[in-house]
């Protein structure tokens, strides 16, 4: 496995809402766990490879817990709908 | 500071004002007998010019705060003498490693270790070359009278930024508290650390340039954002552990000293023209020396003297040629022969040596009777 | 929301190779990022700041984050600092050292940067442990503890490192763990605001050499570890004498913002009759 991938995708993604919360950079993972452990709504759960994946994304509270006690920076909270489209119209904006 | 033209000075304060001329702007330092004077005086003078002063707790400190002061943009000095220079040793080869310019006076005393505080002493000429571990480049200068204390620290302070390395400015306590009137000079050449050429993306610190020019070192603090380390490192500093790279780091470091001998090295050659015989000799002993050469003169002796101003890159070459015109080397020193095996590795004639570690200086008559000896 | 990692990459130098060396689980990469987000939450230049750090698993930090960066030698890395601060003292320089580093060799240095009180940041990853050189006891391994020299369990009684530096007269001095990552930002960030010397302990998990030879378990359960034994330093002071256990205060411990070293010095110079 390298660079971007989808976490979400091992997981249930019915949830509309919260459809992969969280990002993982699974070249820089090291399946140390931690994420797992301090997700506070047990979002996440070990995949097959011993990956993090969102096994619940529709627990996810955006808490960011995962992401702050990350040693290797690899889980990352997916932007926002909202942000992503300020962001989109950012680039159209300098496309312009 | 006001000019001083023809004063009495001893020799570290001629090191002291030197090193001010020199554009000298950080001194860190712990207090060491025979070296203390030079802290002292640039306590009071560095203020003066804005500059800082600063005692450290220890000598490792003085070193290290040296070499950051260095990195941040100052031309930075400290002083010492042989247990102080002792603990200097491991960030001596940092600065040397990493290349960053500084200049270390070590006013040498009777060792080893604690050993003679109060008494002379040349022991140190070794360990100011290799002291500190691994192969690494070395600069040191040896000054012979107090008017060179103070023109050999200005040449430190040159040598130091030009070839972005430390430099040694290796005096004797004889040297270091020695008294003489001397004519401050006027105009001495002053090396500044060059700017960059190039914008901070392109920047690349540790670049071995082909032909030999020397990256200039941007202080902190100027945009060009780089590593700095001990480690062995790749152009752009970062460690490194592939072998073409440690190559290039290692060579680097030395080979632009070792391609640079004609500028770095000075020596002094005193009536060698067609001497039979040559001293060689250095620090306060060079005195002594010289006065041996003019009395062996007096008694139809052809003797003559070399002096390396540079110890190190020792004048090997020199004293090859010197070795093809003379019978007989002597070597006189404050020490059991340091200097005196550097002479036997350079030239394949006879060579014997007057040693003295017993903290009193080597007279002219002692090296008179050794050149007597050799003689008949 | 928080999206922290990514204001980590902003920081991250793109010429080095990811992930860093630190073994899984290492707490010292949560110690960075909160270095990080400190910084960024000040809004501070990269061209103004210099990382110093010693040598140590702590010290490889400053090879990754885009400042000017210094890799000192061990236990140095104070007295490298002290020289840059005071020939630039417009630059913001941030010391990383291990306890090893920090404590042991480099001891006598802390503790007269603390005297001095020069403008400095001091940030000590203390994870009772010298990791580099694999697990020796350091001067913070708590007793009866293993170490790889300490097979039997150590018998010399670890220092305190926050209650040395205020005894020593560091001006601010905090402690957090990885545990509280959150809380550790907000104290990096008090400390390089404050005049004078300041030093953040940050209690920082070795799973490789400390926690296998100490605590059942992996990164997780250190981090556990840490939460039911850091205190907030209130609450801390409530425990009755001799009942702490191994229980210890995090917080601020003192925050006195007073002039430095540097404030001090400019009054020599005008003494001196020298320009500042
Ligand atoms: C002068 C010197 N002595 C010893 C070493 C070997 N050494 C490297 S790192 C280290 C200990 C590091 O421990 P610590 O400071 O706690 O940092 P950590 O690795 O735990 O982060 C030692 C003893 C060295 N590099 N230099
Ligand atoms: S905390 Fe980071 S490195 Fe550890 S398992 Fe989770 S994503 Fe991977
Ligand atoms: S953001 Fe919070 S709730 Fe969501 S996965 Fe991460 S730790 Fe769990
Ligand atoms: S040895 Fe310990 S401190 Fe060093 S990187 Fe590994 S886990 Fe971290
Ligand atoms: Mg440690």
């Amino acid at each position: 496995m390298n660079g971007k991938v989808n976490t979400g995708s091992n997981g249930s993604s019915e949830n509309k809402k919260n459809k992969d919360p969280v990002h993982l950079f699974s070249s820089w993972c090291k399946k140390c766990g931690i994420c797992i452990a301090i997700c506070p709504k047990k979002v996440l759960e070990r995949g097959p490879e011993g990956y993090p994946y969102a096994a619940r994304p529709e627990d996810c509270i955006l808490c960011g817990m995962c992401d702050i006690h990350c040693p290797d920076y690899a889980i990352t909270l997916r932007k926002k709908d909202k942000d992503k489209d300020k962001d989109e119209e950012a680039e159209h904006e300098e496309a312009k | 500071m006001k000019k001083r033209n023809d004063v009495l000075l001893q020799g570290n304060e001629a090191c002291a004002l030197g090193a001010l001329a020199a554009g000298m702007r950080f001194y860190a330092g712990y207090p060491i007998t025979p070296s203390t004077e030079i802290a002292e005086l640039l306590s009071i003078e560095l203020p003066k010019v804005g500059g800082i002063f600063i005692q450290m707790e220890d000598e490792i400190a003085s070193i290290a705060a040296i070499i950051g002061a260095s990195l941040a943009g100052a031309k930075s000095m400290t002083a010492t003498s042989g247990p102080g220079f002792s603990l200097m040793q491991e960030n001596l080869g940092f600065a040397a490693m990493a290349e960053v310019p500084c200049v270390v006076v070590n006013v040498m005393r009777g060792g080893p270790s604690t050993g003679m505080p109060t008494r002379a002493s040349q022991g140190d000429v070794m360990q100011s070359r290799w002291g500190t571990h691994g192969d690494h480049p070395a600069i040191v200068l040896s000054p012979g009278s107090v008017l060179e204390c103070y023109t050999l620290t200005v040449h430190a302070f040159n040598l130091s930024e030009k070839y972005r390395t430390p430099v040694i400015v290796l005096m004797d306590g004889i040297m270091g508290h020695m008294s003489e009137n001397i004519k401050i000079p006027e105009k001495l050449e002053i090396i500044n650390r060059p700017k960059p050429t190039v914008p901070p993306i392109w920047y690349r610190p540790y670049d071995d340039i082909p032909g030999g020019e020397i990256v200039p070192l941007v202080p902190f603090g100027e945009g060009y954002r780089y590593h700095v380390t001990g480690l062995v490192h790749d152009a752009l500093g970062f460690p490194t552990l592939v072998p073409d790279e440690v190559n290039a780091c290692l060579k680097k470091i030395i080979y632009k000293i070792k391609n640079n001998l004609h500028d770095i090295i000075r020596i002094e050659k005193y009536l060698l023209d067609d001497a039979d015989i040559c001293i060689v000799a250095y620090g306060s002993v060079a005195r002594s020396a010289r006065e041996a050469v003019n009395m062996a003169r007096q008694e139809g002796i052809k003797a003559g003297m070399l002096r390396p101003i540079t110890l190190w890159p020792f004048p090997r070459f020199n004293l090859e040629d010197i070795g093809r015109k003379v019978k007989v080397f002597v070597v006189p020193e404050m020490n059991y022969g340091q200097v005196y095996g550097e002479v036997l590795k350079a030239c394949h004639k006879k060579v014997v040596r007057v040693t003295r570690v017993d903290g009193e200086l080597i007279t002219p008559d002692e090296i008179m009777k050794k050149i007597k000896e050799v003689t008949i | 929301m928080m999206r922290t990692s990514e204001t980590v990459y902003k920081y991250l130098r793109p010429n080095k190779k990811f992930p860093h060396v630190w073994c899984p689980g290492c707490g010292i990469g949560i110690v960075m990022g909160a270095l990080v987000r400190a910084i960024d939450k000040k809004g501070l230049s990269k061209d103004d700041i210099v990382l110093v750090s010693g040598i140590g698993c702590s010290g490889r930090m400053s090879t990754y984050l885009d400042f000017n960066t210094l890799h000192t030698t061990h236990g140095r890395a104070l007295a490298f600092a002290a020289g840059i601060k005071l020939a630039r003292p417009e630059l913001t320089v941030i010391v990383v050292m291990g306890d090893g580093d920090a404590t042991a060799i480099g001891g006598n240095h802390l503790i007269h940067a603390c005297r001095r009180n020069i403008d400095i940041t001091a940030l000590i990853i203390n994870n009772n442990i010298y990791g580099m050189t694999g697990g020796q006891y350091s001067p913070t391994t708590p007793m009866d503890k293993k170490a790889s020299t300490a097979q039997y369990g150590n018998i010399e009684k670890p220092f305190d490192i926050c209650k040395l530096v205020e005894a020593c007269g560091a001006s601010f001095v905090a402690r957090g763990t990885t545990y509280r990552a959150n809380m550790l930002d907000p104290l990096i960030e008090k400390a390089i605001s404050r005049r004078g010397f300041s030093v953040v302990e940050a209690m920082a998990q070795c799973p490789v050499q400390y926690g296998r030879r100490n605590i059942q378990g992996g990164p997780v359960d250190m981090l556990q570890w840490y939460r039911d034994h850091a205190v907030p330093v209130a609450a801390f002071k409530e425990i009755p004498p001799g009942e702490a256990g191994e229980r210890f205060p995090i917080g601020v411990m003192v925050d006195l913002d007073e002039p430095g070293y540097i404030d001090r010095y400019k009054e020599i110079i005008k003494k001196a009759g020298g320009e500042v």
